[in-house]
């Protein structure tokens, strides 16, 4: 059960991640260090 | 907050045994959520007390389309971003309640033109602007001007909305952060963060 947790969590995760990693810049405040993998 | 996302980022590695690659991207994920999630709560509470949610969000919301497309200069640490991000739009909100009003039709309408004039200028010269945490790759800058371009028109036709159905508190903390927005894209706004950074 934590394992499917964790598994539609990353899911989420991986989906915002990328969703931040379309746009030119972090929209509010501080921009975090893009990973390589979705730069 | 690089901690926390850490932990959690490792929690998910053993979880579901992630690689390096994955273990980062949930790190990033995780810091960008909270930054978002911090940001609009101080954002709302700050607003909140001076009584101009609507006005500060349409500064904050006008500012972050733009952002989102064209980059933009950023400070050196999440606390200076926080606080700046709240400062500015609470201060652009307040500015378009209390200023908004005195505004004449014309008045207004020459500052949307001039406004356009410059966005449209900055946007074709430095968009999209980059910051070194995240780099944007050659073949999308072209991508990324045509798009501030067309959010730049898209805002255009939004503000005039907002002054001929008689709303100028929201044209002006609109165009406060728009306005904004262009400049931290120019060497000017890049020197102004660097110098709130804290650096010489």
């Amino acid at each position: 059960m934590k394992r499917l947790i964790a598994g539609v969590l990353f899911s989420l995760l991986s989906v915002f991640a990328l969703a931040t990693a379309v746009s030119a810049s972090f929209i509010w405040g501080y921009q975090p260090r893009l990973p390589k993998s979705l730069q | 907050m690089e901690k926390w996302a850490g932990k959690i980022a490792f929690w998910f590695k053993n979880q579901l045994q992630l690689d390096e690659e994955k273990t980062e991207v949930v790190a990033y994920s995780v810091t960008s959520l909270f930054l978002l999630f911090t940001n609009l709560c101080f954002i709302f509470i700050v607003c909140r007390l001076l009584g101009i949610v609507k006005e500060g969000f349409t500064a904050a919301f006008t500012a972050a389309a733009l952002r989102s497309v064209t980059g933009g200069a950023h400070l050196s640490s999440s606390r200076r971003c926080t606080i700046l991000s709240c400062v500015l739009p609470a201060s652009f909100g307040y500015l378009g309640k209390h200023a908004g009003p005195l505004l004449s039709l014309k008045i207004s309408a020459g500052i949307l033109l001039l406004n356009l004039v410059w966005a449209l200028y900055v946007v074709a010269q430095y968009a999209p602007a980059e910051v070194k945490a995240r780099p944007i790759r050659p073949e999308k800058r072209g991508f990324y001007r045509k798009a501030g371009m067309v959010a730049t028109l898209c805002w255009a036709v939004l503000a005039g909305y907002f002054l001929y159905a008689g709303y100028p508190a929201l044209f002006v903390a609109g165009s406060c952060g728009f306005l904004w927005q262009t400049i931290t894209l120019t060497p000017l706004g890049f020197t102004i963060y660097y110098r709130l950074s804290g650096k010489k």
